[in-house]
Parts: structure tokens; C-alpha cells; sequence
């Protein structure tokens, strides 16, 4: 007799649906691991992040080169920032990894103290004339496995219109506090359209650091513990709660938003906020976005002592296994220290690290891109020692920042827990 | 049937010792005999050679790489660096991780409230179209099309936009004087809004409901009717029953399936599963794990507790299962 089961499946059957859908699930985590270097010689691979005027101008920069050496062909593989780290860590960790690649300080220390990186130091990239003290932010140990490609400085971008447009003048920034920075926001918001700040920085590791610095403290050791006490960041915490309740940074929903929507969609961008804080390298990029002149002002509370620092804003690195060490010793010579390179770059990358380069491009320079230069040129001479290169487990801290910054915004948690949940989930991370 | 059973009982000896080359057979008696056996085996051949491309694709793609994630998961592999043995840390780990205990209790939340809504959704649906609306074929590809569409990376982006604060959904609020938020953006909504995204791809189980509805005879319906049973009582005492089969699959299937929920969740929080962990899905979690925080071990013991948690609902199903799925065999 017919079966009235009208699907026509019998038990068997759905048990095997059931199990071939339950075996899928650790394929997520699954991943070979075989070793091998990549390509013969003359081949290399060059990865690196950015947008698409960055990938423009370096792959010129690429035809430059191979014209100039026809025996070294390239390849390039591009992502953006959000997912430079994770497309990086698989093709190491399979094997693939690019032989030249963009690299990042808070990276550097966990990919070369895991023998990824090849020393620099004697694969004949000419060093003499790039500034020493970007040298020493890519050394661990005294080898040389990154070099930074220009530097940056941490500043808070201001929309002098809207300023005007809200009654206020320009503030000081030789001499004003973080007291003040708090009052100009807020009288900002008051008295205009526009937020005061955007409050998308203060989870923002980096600035935090300067806090930290102009308190005598740091966000890590030179041993790679966190450099910094509670109190100073239940203070910086507290600052960002009085800047949520007198009406200087927007509700927590806004701030998220624009988080996730990006540089370009910004408030600041936009012309919906004042001022944000952001690397001295990023101004031209946003003033044209916004179709209006920035100004750049020092971050708050510098006049006593400076916690300001020049960051080299990326390194160049390669591969352990590259299969053409000297190709790509070539490569990143090429890129640090000829003019057909630093000519198309510019300060993209930072203010070029090459100082006679540097000296060279500054009177060519269009009016953003001059800005940040003169802002590094006028600052540098007050600057205090850079911190050290950040410990293995860094490049959590961020979304670390992200993940405590965004109860307190909410109001699921106060300064104190704040700090506190900050600073467990950090010791883990850098263990 | 009876042919073939008569030609291949005495073949079974020979078949199961390959090494062995058949005994000569008497060429008067069972004439068929050696051919058929060689037969079979070319036919076993072509089986198998059939199924290659299945079970180098299941071996290599999945039994290889699981294998693996389950060596690795007593490891501290750190996708950059060497695999070193240290047994059950990473289980233990789990004990203390209060974050895979928040990203539990999201997918939890998702499972268990997205596909009972979805269910009933894609069921309701069902047997609007089953009443013979015209244009049918229409109607089903249009209410399908979102679970075509539904895990795709564009329809994600799109959630983000139409749940902003400045999306559809406050413009249409707007219009009622209701002054909207960012529901993405906010801790307490954020799960609601993928809940929402999970339950409007109800097209795939539609369709199977559409068609176990279809298989229910007319007649049952006629028969109840006649004796006066009214639209609820006939759903309940014939559509209900009759369909327990396709409802359990379809139970099993999408569980299984939001237990795995992984790019909405990912594009929606920006990768993060934020805001304030408040979309922290399991696979999420896991994916932070290997691929960000260089801790590829723990990840892969991630997965496996993953698998357990996957195993144990649809043992439970199959269980539970006897209790109320009526097979009518």
C-alpha cells in the first residue's frame, strides 16, 4: 500500500540531512597549513592596503620599477583595510605569503617574532638616507623587519567655516587642555548645526596613548606590558561621559553609525561635525571629500609636556619565504628612495621617510598634502620620544577599544567598568 | 526484482574475496553465470567512478579539513606560526570565556525565536498559494527569491541602510509621526534586525511546505467537510498531521542552517558583531578568533564545540520527533 507520509522521506533520510548539515560546521575553522616558498626567481608578489587612488598611483609605481628591471615581473593583491589582516593571515599561514607586503606597527613584532619577516638589513635596500628614527620603529632586537614608509602625526582636524558658522574662534592649540577641547566642542554643538566633535576617536588606541604620555605614562612598556594606570583612564572615560551629557559628541547610535560608514561618510566628511581627530596623512583625502578647507590643530594638553609622536604610518616587509630576497630588497629600495616612487606617493603613505626625498617633494606639494607636512614640520621640534613597538597581541587592542567604548556610550556602563574591562580583556590580548 | 535476486545470492561469495579470480564455472550449467559476475563488477566500476567526484570532494574538502581542525583544536596553532600539542587547553579555555558565552546566547536568541517565526511564516504562505491563486508560478519565485538572496553580501548591505537612521524603515515610521533610531546601530535592537533578515528568507521552506501540501489527498478534505468539520478543525486534525514530516524537516534544516547564520551577522556589525557584542554570533565569534586574534586552536575547538551543540539539537529533534511527526507507515 501507498504511504501516506507525503513528503515521500523516511526517517533514514532526514537523519542524513541532518548529520551531512552538522558536519559542515567545522570546516569553518579548517585550514591547511603547508609550507613551500612561492615562485621562482624574478617573481614576486606585492600586497598591500589602501583605497583607489592609493591602488592607482603604486601600481605606476609597479610599471616604474619593472621597466626599470625587466627581469623582475610582479603581482599585485590589493584589499582594504578591514580586510588586509585576515586575507594576509590566511595566505602565511597557507603558504602564499607575499613577498613584499604593507605592514603595520601593530603587527610587526607578532609576524616577526614568528619568523615570517625576512631581515632587511642585508638584502641591498639603501638605508642612508632615510630618517633614523623611523629606522628604529620597524627594529626589534636590531634587526631591521620593517621599514616605515613615511610618518604621521595624530592631530585633530577642524572645519574653520563652520567655527565662524557657530560664533567661536580657533582656539590656541600651543596651550589649550583637554578641559578646553571639552568646552569648544560642546559650545560647538550649541552653536550651530553641526556636532562638535564626532566621537568616533576616543576608543582610537593611539590618542589614547598621547593622553597617556602627557601624564608621564604610555599605553604599553618597552617589555610590552600595558605603560598606563586606572585612574588615567577612568579619567579619559570620564571625559568622553561629560562630553556625551553636555551635548559635545553625538547619541551613541550616531557615533556607531558613522563608525561603520566609514572615512568618507564621516560627519566631518560630510559637513555634519567640527572637528575629529584623525593621521596628519588622511587631510587631503577628507578636505576633498568635504569640498572645503580643514585645519589641523595639535591634540589638547601638550603645553606641559607632550605625549605627541611621529608614527611611521606603515612599513614596508617581506616574506621569510620569499623565493627572490634580492628582487625583493629591490622592490622596497625602489619604493623608499627614487624619485619616480615618492613622485607618484607623495605623502599617501606618510611624509616620506627618505629625508633628501622628503626635502624634495615639500615645495611641490598641493595645498592638503602641504598642511600636513608644515603641521609635522612645526610640531616635530616639541615631540617627546615615540613610544615602542607595540607587544605581540596589539593589533587586538582595537576592537578591544571598540568593544568597551561602545557600553559606555550606551550608558550600559560606567568609566569605572569601563577601565576595568578594558584593561582585563588588553593583559589577555598581550599576555 | 526476483530475476536479479536468483543471478546475484550465488555471485556474493566470489564478491566478497577480490583477490580471487572466480572458478572456471561448467559451461553447461548457469551459462549466464561468469558473464554476470563480470558484469557486476564493471557495473561496481562505473558506480564507483561515478561517485569520485563526490568522494574525492568529500574526502578532500571535508573529511580532510575536519580531521585536521580536530588535531589542530588541541593545539596552539596560530595560523602564522607552528602547531604545538597542549591537549585540552583550549577546552578548558571555554570554561572561562565569558565573550563565547555571550556569542552562545545570541545564537541561541537567533535560533530559537527566527526559525519558529520563520516556519510559521513560510507555512502561512504556503497555504495561501495552495489554494490555487492564479499565476502561481509567479507568486513562488517572487517569495523564494529572499532565500536566494537572503545570505548574499549585498542584501546584508542593504539591511544596514533600510534599518538605519536614516533608512526606510524610520522614513516610513515618519510618516506615522514616530521618530526612529538607528535599530542596527543600537545594542538592544540590532539581533532583532537579523532575526528579521532570517525570517524573510522563509522561501526555501515555503516551497517544500507547497509542495508536501500538494500531496495531501483532496479527498480527506472533502471527507471532513461532508461531515462538517470547518476550516480550523481541517487544518489542525488533517493538514497539521499529514505535513509533521515536512514541518520536522524543515525544522532540522533551518536550525542547522541559523546555528551556521554567519555574513548577514558579519557585515551587518562590520565584522565586530557589535554594537556592545550585541550580535556576537557563534560563528562570528569563531571566525574573530582564527582569523583576527591569531588563536587558530581555539577556534578550531570552537568549531567542534559548535558541532556538538549542532549534533545534540537535531539527536534531540529526531528524538523528540517520535513524540509528535506522524509518518502514516
Amino acid at each position: 500500500m501507498k504511504s501516506s507520509n507525503p513528503s515521500g522521506l523516511s526517517r533514514r533520510t532526514l537523519a542524513k540531512a541532518g548529520l551531512f548539515g552538522a558536519t559542515a560546521a567545522p570546516l569553518l575553522a579548517a585550514c591547511g597549513n603547508d609550507g613551500g616558498g612561492e615562485g621562482g626567481s624574478g617573481e614576486l608578489t606585492f600586497m598591500w592596503w589602501g583605497s583607489d587612488p592609493r591602488h592607482e598611483y603604486t601600481r605606476q609605481i609597479i610599471e616604474a620599477f619593472t621597466a626599470a628591471n625587466s627581469d623582475v615581473s610582479i603581482e599585485e593583491s590589493v584589499a582594504d583595510w578591514s580586510g588586509y589582516w585576515d586575507a594576509l593571515n590566511v595566505s602565511v599561514s597557507g603558504g602564499n605569503a607575499p613577498d613584499v607586503m604593507q605592514h603595520e606597527e601593530r603587527y610587526l613584532r607578532e609576524y616577526a617574532e614568528r619568523n615570517t619577516l625576512l631581515s632587511l638589513d642585508d638584502i641591498g635596500i639603501d638605508m642612508s638616507n632615510l630618517d633614523p628614527a623611523v629606522l628604529e620603529g620597524g627594529r626589534l632586537d636590531g634587526t631591521t623587519y620593517g621599514i616605515g614608509t613615511g610618518v604621521n602625526a595624530l592631530c585633530l582636524l577642524v572645519n574653520p567655516a563652520l567655527v565662524d558658522a557657530a560664533g567661536l574662534s580657533m582656539p590656541d592649540d600651543t596651550s589649550w587642555t583637554w578641559e578646553d577641547f571639552m568646552t569648544f566642542v560642546s559650545d560647538l554643538s550649541a552653536g550651530g548645526d553641526a556636532i562638535g566633535n564626532s566621537g568616533l576617536s576616543f576608543n582610537n588606541e593611539a590618542l589614547f596613548n598621547v593622553f597617556a604620555r602627557q601624564r608621564g605614562e604610555s599605553l604599553y612598556t618597552p617589555d610590552g606590558a600595558l605603560g598606563f594606570s586606572a585612574e588615567t583612564m577612568n579619567a579619559w572615560w570620564t571625559m568622553v561621559s561629560d562630553l556625551q551629557s553636555s551635548g559635545g559628541i553625538p547619541e551613541a547610535t550616531v557615533i556607531v553609525e558613522a563608525a561603520a560608514a566609514g572615512q568618507d561618510q564621516a560627519p566631518l566628511a560630510t559637513g555634519n561635525g567640527v572637528t575629529e581627530f584623525y593621521w596628519s596623512n588622511q587631510v587631503a583625502a577628507i578636505e576633498e571629500v568635504l569640498g572645503g578647507e580643514l585645519q589641523l590643530l595639535r591634540v589638547p594638553g601638550e603645553s606641559a609636556q607632550s605625549g605627541m609622536y611621529l608614527k611611521p604610518a606603515m612599513f614596508w616587509a617581506v616574506s621569510a619565504e620569499t623565493g627572490d630576497p634580492e628582487a625583493a630588497g629591490k622592490l622596497v629600495d625602489f619604493l623608499l628612495n627614487t624619485e619616480e616612487s615618492i613622485d607618484l606617493m607623495l605623502t599617501d603613505r606618510g611624509l616620506p621617510a627618505n629625508l633628501e626625498q622628503r626635502e624634495r617633494i615639500l615645495p611641490t606639494l598641493d595645498a592638503g598634502d602641504a598642511k600636513g607636512a608644515d603641521f609635522i614640520a612645526a610640531i616635530t621640534p616639541d615631540l617627546a620620544e615615540g613610544p615602542p613597538v607595540p607587544p605581540i597581541g596589539a593589533g587586538q587592542i582595537a576592537d578591544i577599544s571598540l568593544r568597551v567604548y561602545e557600553p559606555l556610550l550606551f550608558g550600559d556602563a560606567d568609566p569605572e567598568q569601563t577601565t576595568e574591562q578594558f584593561m582585563t580583556e588588553a593583559e589577555t590580548a598581550i599576555g | 526484482m526476483t530475476d536479479n535476486e536468483v543471478a546475484v545470492v550465488p555471485t556474493k561469495a566470489h564478491n566478497s574475496d577480490d583477490a580471487k579470480a572466480p572458478p572456471p564455472e561448467p559451461p553447461t550449467s548457469r551459462a549466464g553465470r561468469g558473464y554476470r559476475s563480470s558484469a557486476r563488477r564493471r557495473e561496481r566500476w562505473a558506480a564507483l567512478s561515478f561517485l569520485a567526484p563526490f568522494l574525492i570532494g568529500l574526502t578532500v574538502v571535508t573529511i580532510g579539513p575536519m580531521v585536521a581542525s580536530l588535531y589542530l583544536s588541541f593545539t596552539d596553532y596560530s595560523l602564522i606560526g607552528d602547531a604545538n600539542w597542549i591537549g585540552l587547553e583550549n577546552y578548558q579555555r571555554m570554561l572561562e570565556d565569558p565573550r563565547l558565552l555571550t556569542s552562545i546566547g545570541v545564537t541561541f536568541r537567533y535560533v530559537f525565536i527566527s526559525v519558529p517565526l520563520q516556519l510559521a511564516m513560510a507555512l502561512g504562505l504556503a497555504m495561501v498559494l495552495d489554494r490555487g491563486v492564479r499565476g502561481l508560478p509567479i507568486y513562488r519565485s517572487i517569495f523564494y527569491l529572499p532565500s536566494l538572496l537572503g545570505g548574499s553580501v549585498a542584501i546584508a548591505i542593504m539591511w544596514r541602510q533600510v534599518f538605519g537612521t536614516e533608512g526606510l524603515v524610520n522614513q516610513v515610521l515618519a510618516i506615522f509621526g514616530v521618530q526612529g533610531q538607528g535599530w542596527i546601530s543600537h545594542p538592544d535592537y540590532a539581533l532583532d534586525t537579523l532575526i528579521i533578515l532570517n525570517v524573510w528568507t522563509f522561501g526555501s521552506p515555503m516551497v517544500i511546505f507547497l509542495a508536501g501540501l500538494r500531496q495531501i489527498p483532496v479527498m480527506y478534505y472533502e471527507a471532513a467537510r461532508v461531515d462538517g468539520a470547518g476550516p480550523i478543525r481541517r487544518f489542525l486534525n488533517i493538514t497539521v498531521p499529514l505535513l509533521t514530516p515536512i514541518i520536522f524537516f524543515n525544522l532540522v534544516l533551518q536550525i542547522i542552517n541559523a546555528f551556521q547564520a554567519f555574513t548577514q551577522a558579519f557585515i551587518v556589525s562590520g565584522g565586530k558583531g557589535g554594537p556592545s557584542d550585541s550580535t556576537l554570533f557563534y560563528t562570528l565569534y569563531l571566525y574573530e578568533r582564527g582569523f583576527t586574534a591569531f588563536d587558530m586552536g581555539y577556534a578550531s575547538a570552537l568549531a567542534w564545540l559548535l558541532l556538538m551543540i549542532i549534533g545534540l539539537f537535531t539527536a534531540l529533534n529526531f528524538f523528540m520527533s517520535k513524540l509528535w511527526v506522524f509518518y502514516g507507515d
